[in-house]
């Protein structure tokens, strides 16, 4: 993912680069509308980057609490995001301990652990402050946008209005990039939240299997008992 | 329902080992008598008495010829028995001693097997036991399976569940060897019944768990009893060697009073088990808890209490007997003074 972002953000800023000087020669007072454009690509860029760095670092504190086992089968899982592959991690826990022993719980906690690295990205306090950038750089180019649309219509040559059109497309490309980083995102917590989401699942089927085995073998041995049962 | 048929299966099986199980049991004391009685450790403990009968036949020589000296007739010739009896009994390796004791055991057993198999009322002690047991066995297997639907939160597959259950508690009761008695019909009929079988299989796992601990401590009671007796009476050689000591008290008559006590504790246990099962049967009704307490517990604990109170009044009795005897001989003074306080 982050290579297509990078795609996309490479792609932006050549556009970008491409048409300040069309808007600069054009002497109109938004001139200056294409840096900041570029700029706004920029932090949108590094935004995402960011996100994908904390979430990392997040991971890095988790190796580090981990023990060397768990290490080992975490690092050989890690993704492209420098988040671990979970089924990988889960695969490789349970070849390495065995699935006997408390290997799915391993499995969960490790499935917990990149859960709160995920949240804090958005929780934690440097993540809102980025949140509320995003947010703000996003009212900044509706801003924009709407501000073109009024130079558009009261602009008197038809090349001014479509310089105005360009500009506003690529305040709407910083728009959608946000809006692709933004899903992108949320379909990785959707399923951070199904992956949590059944293994409670599958918990809740073992405890209940535990206390139907238990209350079954009750019943059982004490059949077993009952049938040496004679007087001699 | 996998796990269901799984389960009914297993039960089948179980009940069929178990029923196996408890004759072979039963047939393999018959064996281990053989063998304990006719092995290496009981020869050398013969081989030990006859050490301890020389040893004390020697004292016994010594007080006998002194009495002869004394000219005291009555008492050299009643006392003469002693080495014969010893001297018979541990001939051969004790071949005759092994065969009276396993005699003992027979005359026990016989004793037993008449009481089990004789009826009161309808049905025979061995039966009424059996029979209870076994239906607690069934029940408690069938309420687990049972209690295993109610844990489905989807109606129609509980019911399904519940119907599958009932079949399989039916394939199980069938295979019970007495006709089912009308508790356990009942409580048939109620996990056939399709809105009672939620409540009449109700089983807590602890509650099927204890009364498995307690039948199971019951029937580990009878095991150890009849290695007891077995026991008592792989020691009758040293008993019989020690018989020449010049004391009161022989020791063959102990180790005798030793060996009819434990068989009268498997006596009493048979009893008052056979007659509790046979109080269920005939009332019709039984809580498998209480009965599991009663003949599990309980059982054991009065039939030791009574053999012991037996066992020792007769034990106590037979130095007064030979008291009272020895009283009526006037020339007989050789008693302690103690004795005679205590007289």
């Amino acid at each position: 993912m982050k290579k297509k972002l990078s795609t996309i953000a490479i792609a932006l800023s050549l556009t970008l680069s491409a048409s300040p000087a069309l808007a600069t020669d054009a002497r109109n007072p938004f001139s200056n509308l294409l840096d900041q454009l570029n700029q706004q690509i920029n932090n949108v860029t590094s935004f995402i980057e960011e996100q994908v760095s904390a979430v990392s670092e997040g991971f890095n504190e988790l190796l580090e609490n981990a023990g060397t086992d768990l290490q080992a089968a975490i690092d050989g899982a890690i993704g492209q995001m420098g988040i671990p592959d979970l089924e990988k991690v889960r695969t490789e826990i349970e070849e390495s301990v065995g699935a006997e022993l408390n290997a799915s719980d391993i499995g969960n906690e490790i499935d917990r652990q990149v859960t709160r690295a995920i949240a804090s990205g958005t929780l934690s306090s440097e993540g809102q402050e980025q949140t509320l950038q995003k947010l703000q750089q996003t009212q900044a180019s509706v801003q924009q946008v709407e501000q073109a649309n009024q130079t558009a219509q009261t602009a008197v040559a038809s090349q001014d209005v479509l310089k105005q059109i360009a500009a506003q497309n690529a305040q709407n490309a910083a728009i959608l990039g946000t809006l692709q980083a933004e899903t992108t995102q949320n379909a990785m917590r959707a399923d951070i939240a199904n992956t949590n989401l059944a293994n409670i699942s599958s918990s809740v089927d073992e405890q209940k299997a535990a206390q139907q085995k238990e209350r079954s073998g009750a019943g059982l041995s004490t059949l077993r008992t009952t049938s040496f049962a004679g007087l001699f | 329902m996998i796990i269901l048929a799984d389960t009914s299966q297993a039960a089948s099986q179980i009940l069929q080992e178990g029923q196996n199980a408890q004759s072979a049991i039963a047939a393999a004391m018959d064996g281990l008598w053989d063998e304990v009685l006719g092995g290496g450790l009981y020869l050398a403990l013969v081989q030990l008495s006859l050490l301890f009968a020389v040893g004390t036949l020697v004292l016994f020589m010594v007080q006998w010829s002194q009495a002869i000296l004394n000219d005291d007739e009555r008492k050299p010739m009643t006392d003469l028995i002693f080495p014969v009896i010893v001297v018979v009994l541990l001939a051969n390796n004790g071949a005759v001693l092994a065969d009276s004791t396993k005699a003992f055991r027979d005359i026990i057993n016989q004793t037993n097997e008449t009481l089990l198999s004789s009826v009161s009322a309808s049905v025979s002690l061995q039966e009424a036991y059996q029979s209870v047991v076994g239906e607690i066995g069934a029940q408690s297997a069938i309420e687990s399976l049972a209690s295993n639907c109610q844990a489905i939160a989807e109606p129609t597959a509980q019911q399904n569940c519940l119907t599958d259950a009932a079949a399989q508690a039916q394939s199980l009761a069938d295979q019970m060897q007495a006709p089912p008695s009308n508790w356990f019909s009942r409580f048939m009929d109620g996990v056939k019944d399709p809105v009672g079988a939620g409540i009449s299989a109700i089983a807590s796992t602890i509650q099927l768990a204890i009364r498995g601990w307690i039948i199971a401590f019951g029937i580990a009671f009878q095991w150890t009893v009849e290695i007891s007796l077995l026991l008592t009476g792989l020691i009758g050689p040293v008993a019989v060697g020690l018989s020449l000591l010049p004391v009161q008290a022989k020791a063959i008559y102990s180790w005798l009073i030793g060996f009819f006590s434990v068989g009268m504790v498997k006596i009493y246990f048979n009893v008052i088990v056979g007659l509790v099962a046979t109080m269920v049967v005939n009332a019709g009704e039984n809580d498998p808890l209480i009965f599991a307490f009663a003949t599990g517990l309980l059982s054991p604990i009065l039939a030791m209490v009574l053999a012991a109170g037996g066992g020792m009044a007769i034990f106590n009795s037979i130095p007064k007997i030979t008291q009272t005897i020895a009283n009526r001989m006037p020339d007989l003074n050789f008693m302690p003074d103690e004795i005679h306080i205590k007289l």
